[in-house]
């Protein structure tokens, strides 16, 4: 019995050593193969970084690396000795790097749907549109371009501008080679309608403005110097008040006419006056609603 | 005589007490000649006049005291509503029993502020009449005044609130419509570029489209802003400012004004002119304020019976103060900066505790901001700060120890363009003031502005052909105009967006964004703008531009010394951005603590670098005080608003009270007839009246001061009929409540019945006096006076003479040097 008990003692502690020694190589192990991995992803877009083919050139690369990175992750003991182990961090600080790299390029977008494949489409053709047409591409090929421009720029509106960066780059490219190398894109600088417009809805509304006014100012000043010979007065008043009381005469009727008016009113009130009687009365209020817009 | 005899109907007419001392201005300017014709002609012909022509019994009160006014036209033409002077010269001429007896008049000629009489003053002294101290007892016995304090803060923390939700949906409105119209008008550009097949448009298109969007909302504004409610126009920063200081601006707190200034604000940034919302934000925060705490409207006529403690000039600043501090957070992001900028601008009137109050009502403001505008803007923390939050910088902004000359340099720069800025605007103010006084015309001048606007800037992405690669900045909206195809141009990705985004792309847009060409013309063309924009007829801040034209000098400065050196690594464009929009609104604005604090805050930007940030301020400042004061301030003296300023004028070192004391004064004896007081009362506009005891026969105006009394209780006396004959009857329920409850728009005299049988009543005054006013001395000189004035807030000062007699009067408009 006891030598039962010794002998399963003695295999439980094989056991847990044998364990140990296990996990320690594996642990080793896992982060080789990390390592490896990371280089491996690292020389790859290194290489096929002009132009960018990071997204899709490198893909299986990147897989194999989130893999075994998972692989250290999952195991409890692994990743307590490799992350979180110093203040630098190696381990983590160099994946943190490689997926951010992945990630800014939003290379995830060309595995999303099939934008991707559809876009290649559309590039293949007018690629070998371009090389067909030597002699003069911009015509024959106005066509394709266009329709993988708009294409482009759906892809683009769709994803709010984060397309994976392979596309976004050869997009670039072929714009660029449209533009610059082929001379193709003839935008041209016709402006005389809009000079002509500038002229005539502008400034000529702005001139007329502001000489109308100073017109008007000069005119209206001109009563001035007469409002000041007509009433000399010891404290002389401020300008404003001046313009303010310009206004004010100049919006009056003339003399005579005031007089004329005076006359009238009083023609009627008197008139009222003197027969109370109810035909008159009615007559007087008929002339007062003659009277009263010239007041107001 | 028929224009004369219209408008003299309407000054009767008026109820309001605030409009009348315009009218009154115009009218008596103006008469001379017609009131005589006026009072011969009814004098002699028709004595009838008024049952005849049908205007009622208002006419003959109107045509007598036409008449009385010809009697001594000298005096009451020119100085019609001294508040509180002794310019009375017709009262000893009409009133019955006074006639010869009276010394003679004078009008005093050293400050003869005539030119503006059309501002009154607001009361800030606490009248602690008898009825106050009753309720003061009764406040001690009941612990009113802790509930007092708990509803002060409630209302702090509602004027927090409110202002910053005004604030949200000014911007999201703002946000929202300049979004769809720069879309547009990218699109249209687009597909109207002309190409070399038949395919394209023609950029006319455009610029057309451009033109309508611009000028039918600017149209719209304007014409609300000239034709509802003119005293929206501008930013509204020196109307609060005038305000806080004690000077009464008509309307400028009630609610249609917000609403004019809200819907004004919207229109016209979102037409395009050159301007920001953070002043009207400043204007909507004291509005709120003031309306919040007074817890009734006048408009609306709807009272809630909340807050009525609250109702005097007093406490409603308080709360202003508070409102325009939750406004300045709201529209920066920056509590402390709001919270300052109340202290800088009416901190002679300020406590501990208003100030504690203010800072919490600021930050509560910009908590709410932060909730509303994250949950708009889709995010889960609260980390949209601020409608005008400049933007943080990505990287730490560091500096050399040799880059502070050239930040010093950068201010002095600033302070001459902002000197020359503010020149140039007043000049133009000017010329607008002379040559387009019409409604109809400044309704057009803005249109034509926001034209010429348009145009400028039409041009400008026409004509700089400033293309930069796609993607590697962050330009949203990429136009490609007569660029290759993966290019936009630089120069439309200025214009197309709001001012406030082209502030931020411009501190933060990488080097190498823009051409030296490019933002040359820009900062030329919005210098040149904005000046232009200042002073039109709509509701516009000055922040924003002033901003936008030092950031672009900045950061082009910044460019050309990169050209011309092209090995310095320090020269990092938003830095010198940022320090360029420092030293120009320091050379426009003038403002100190506040405008420091709000760019620290606004910019995020570490403690080390507030040593640059002020060294560009205080030397814009000081460069620019030496030629002209800053922006707020000069309108606030072109507009001859009485505004005390710190210190008492240079004129005014070495004088006594007698020498700016006016004389003799309007004075109301301790029991005094009714029909007196309402004469009165009718006959001159003065605000304040002494009371008096110990009267020789008539003369009122050498008795022995025992009190003060204002036009305002002595209004709410006549109508309320509190008489001594008839006391029984009001004596038990009348207390300062009955004089707050006709606050802010108390009634004026002409809403009194004449006095037909209660001629011969009298009023005892000694309740409803105050008993306690400041006197001073007719010996004593006038800077200690200034002070005391200043400090207190008063309105009126008495001087009185060695036997506590009166000897005159010291209101503000006599520290105000003409």
């Amino acid at each position: 019995m006891s030598l039962l008990f010794a002998f399963l003692l003695i295999l439980s502690c094989n056991c847990s050593l044998l364990l140990a020694k296990n996990k320690n190589i594996s642990c080793e192990h896992l982060v080789g193969r990390l390592g490896n991995c990371q280089s491996h992803f690292v020389y790859c877009a290194t290489t096929k970084s002009v132009p960018v083919r990071l997204c899709v050139g490198c893909e299986p690369e990147y897989r194999n690396l989130t893999h075994s990175y998972d692989e250290l992750l999952s195991n409890a003991n692994c990743s307590k000795i490799y992350l979180d182990s110093d203040r630098i961090n190696v381990v983590a600080t160099t994946q943190g790097i490689l997926t951010n790299l992945w990630q800014k390029a939003s290379c995830e977008d060309c595995y999303n749907g099939n934008h991707s494949e559809m876009y290649d489409e559309k590039w293949v053709i007018l690629d070998g549109c371009l090389s067909a047409n030597k002699d003069d591409p911009c015509t024959a090929c106005k066509g394709d371009y266009i329709e993988l421009n708009q294409f482009y720029l759906g892809m683009e509106k769709a994803n709010k501008g984060h397309v994976c960066f392979d596309l976004q780059d050869r997009m670039n490219r072929t714009r660029s080679n449209w533009s610059k190398t082929l001379k193709c894109c003839q935008r041209e600088v016709k402006l005389n309608t809009f000079i002509i417009a500038v002229f005539v809805v502008v400034l000529l509304p702005i001139l007329t403005f502001y000489i109308t006014a100073i017109v008007l100012t000069r005119r209206r000043e001109a009563n001035h110097g007469l409002l000041n010979e007509e009433t000399p007065e010891l404290d002389a008043p401020t300008t404003s008040a001046l313009i303010t009381a310009a206004v004010l005469s100049t919006a009056t009727e003339p003399p005579v006419a005031m007089a004329a008016n005076t006359e009238k009113i009083a023609r009627v009130l008197s008139g009222a006056d003197i027969d109370s009687e109810s035909d008159s009365m009615l007559d007087s209020s008929d002339e007062e609603v003659l009277v009263k817009p010239r007041r107001a | 005589m028929v224009d004369a005899k219209a408008s003299l109907i309407c000054l009767d007419e008026e109820t309001t007490s605030d409009v009348e001392p315009i009218l009154t201005k115009v009218t008596k300017k103006s008469l001379p000649t017609p009131t005589t014709i006026l009072a011969d002609v009814l004098n002699n012909d028709v004595p009838t006049t008024s049952t005849g022509v049908g205007v009622g019994n208002n006419n003959s009160v109107t045509l007598k005291r036409a008449i009385d006014d010809d009697d001594v036209p000298a005096l009451l033409d020119h100085t019609p509503s001294y508040s509180g002077n002794a310019i009375n010269g017709n009262l000893p001429a009409n009133d019955r029993d006074n006639a010869e007896s009276e010394p003679i008049f004078r009008v005093r000629s050293r400050t003869a502020a005539s030119s503006t009489p059309n501002y009154e003053s607001l009361d800030y002294e606490v009248c602690e009449n008898m009825l106050f101290q009753e309720e003061q007892r009764k406040s001690i016995t009941e612990r009113f005044s802790l509930r007092k304090d708990i509803i002060r803060w409630i209302i702090f923390i509602q004027i927090g609130i409110i202002t910053a939700l005004i604030a949200c949906t000014i911007d999201i409105i703002i946000e929202e419509l300049s979004e769809l119209k720069y879309l547009f008008l990218m699109n249209s550009v687009e597909s109207n570029v002309p190409k070399s097949d038949i395919t394209g448009g023609d950029l006319v298109v455009p610029f057309l489209y451009w033109i309508l969007l611009s000028v039918l909302p600017v149209a719209f504004g304007a014409a609300m802003v000239t034709y509802i409610e003119p005293i929206t126009a501008g930013s509204g920063i020196p109307q609060v400012k005038s305000y806080l200081n004690g000077v009464k601006i008509p309307r400028i707190v009630r609610i249609k004004t917000l609403a004019v200034k809200a819907i004004g604000v919207i229109t016209s940034v979102v037409g395009g002119l050159a301007g920001g919302k953070e002043g009207p934000m400043i204007h909507a925060g004291a509005v709120v304020a003031a309306g919040i705490s007074q817890g009734k409207s006048t408009t609306f006529v709807k009272d809630f019976r909340v807050f009525k403690a609250f109702r005097d000039d007093h406490e409603k600043r308080d709360f202003v103060l508070g409102g325009g501090a939750a406004g300045v957070s709201a529209a920066f992001g920056a509590p402390i900066g709001g919270m300052l900028f109340s202290l800088e601008e009416a901190a002679s009137f300020w406590n501990q505790n208003l100030i504690w109050r203010t800072l919490v009502a600021s930050i509560i403001s910009v908590f709410t901001l932060n909730i509303v505008l994250s949950t708009y803007h889709g995010l889960n923390d609260f980390t949209f700060t601020g409608l005008f939050n400049l933007g943080k910088f990505d990287q730490p902004l560091k500096f050399d120890y040799f880059e502070l000359p050239i930040f010093m340099l950068l201010g002095v720069t600033g302070g001459l363009l902002g000197a020359a800025w503010n020149s140039l605007n007043t000049k133009i103010n000017g010329f607008r003031k002379r040559y387009i006084p019409w409604k109809f015309g400044k309704v057009c001048e803005a249109v034509v502005v926001a034209m010429l606007g348009v145009t400028l800037a039409c041009m400008m992405i026409y004509f700089i052909n400033d293309c930069r690669p796609l993607g590697n900045d962050p330009t949203i909206h990429p136009v490609q105009l007569f660029c290759e195809d993966n290019e936009y141009n630089a120069v439309a990705a200025l214009w197309f967006q709001t001012p406030e985004a082209t502030v931020r792309s411009l501190f933060h847009d990488p080097p190498g964004s823009h051409k030296i060409l490019t933002l040359a013309m820009f900062a030329l063309v919005y210098y040149v703008l904005s000046c232009a924009t200042f002073g039109l007829n709509v509701s516009l801040g000055v922040f924003i531009p002033t901003a936008l034209v030092g950031a672009a000098w900045g950061r082009l400065l910044a460019m050309v010394t990169f050209y011309l050196f092209p090995e310095t690594e320090f020269l990092h464009p938003g830095k010198y951005a940022l320090i360029g929009a420092a030293a120009n609104l320091g050379g426009v604005l003038r403002m100190t603590i506040s405008l420091s604090v709000i760019l620290m805050e606004t910019t995020g930007v570490e403690t080390s670098f507030f040593f640059p940030l002020i060294i560009a301020l205080i030397s814009a400042k000081w460069v620019g005080d030496y030629f002209n004061e800053g922006i707020y301030d000069t309108q606030i003296e072109v507009n001859h608003v009485p505004m005390l300023p710190w210190e008492p004028l240079p004129q005014y070192k070495g004088l006594r009270a007698r020498e700016i004391l006016s004389s003799p004064v309007v004075c109301i004896k301790l029991r005094d007839s009714a029909h007196y007081i309402y004469n009165v009362l009718k006959k001159c506009d003065h605000n304040g009246f002494p009371v008096v005891d110990d009267v020789k026969g008539v003369r009122r105006s050498e008795g022995r001061v025992c009190g003060i009394v204002l036009r305002s209780q002595l209004i709410v006396i006549l109508l309320k009929s509190l008489y001594v004959e008839n006391s029984h009857f009001w004596l038990p329920n009348t207390s300062i409540q009955t004089f707050r409850d006709v606050y802010p728009r108390y009634p004026s005299i002409k809403s009194v019945r004449k006095l037909d049988d209660k001629i011969n009543y009298t009023v005892d005054l000694a309740m409803f006096m105050n008993p306690s006013p400041v006197r001073v001395n007719a010996h004593d000189s006038v800077p200690r006076i200034f002070q005391i004035f200043r400090a207190l807030g008063l309105r009126h000062m008495l001087v009185i003479n060695n036997e506590n007699r009166i000897a005159g009067i010291i209101t503000r408009r006599d520290f105000i040097y003409k």
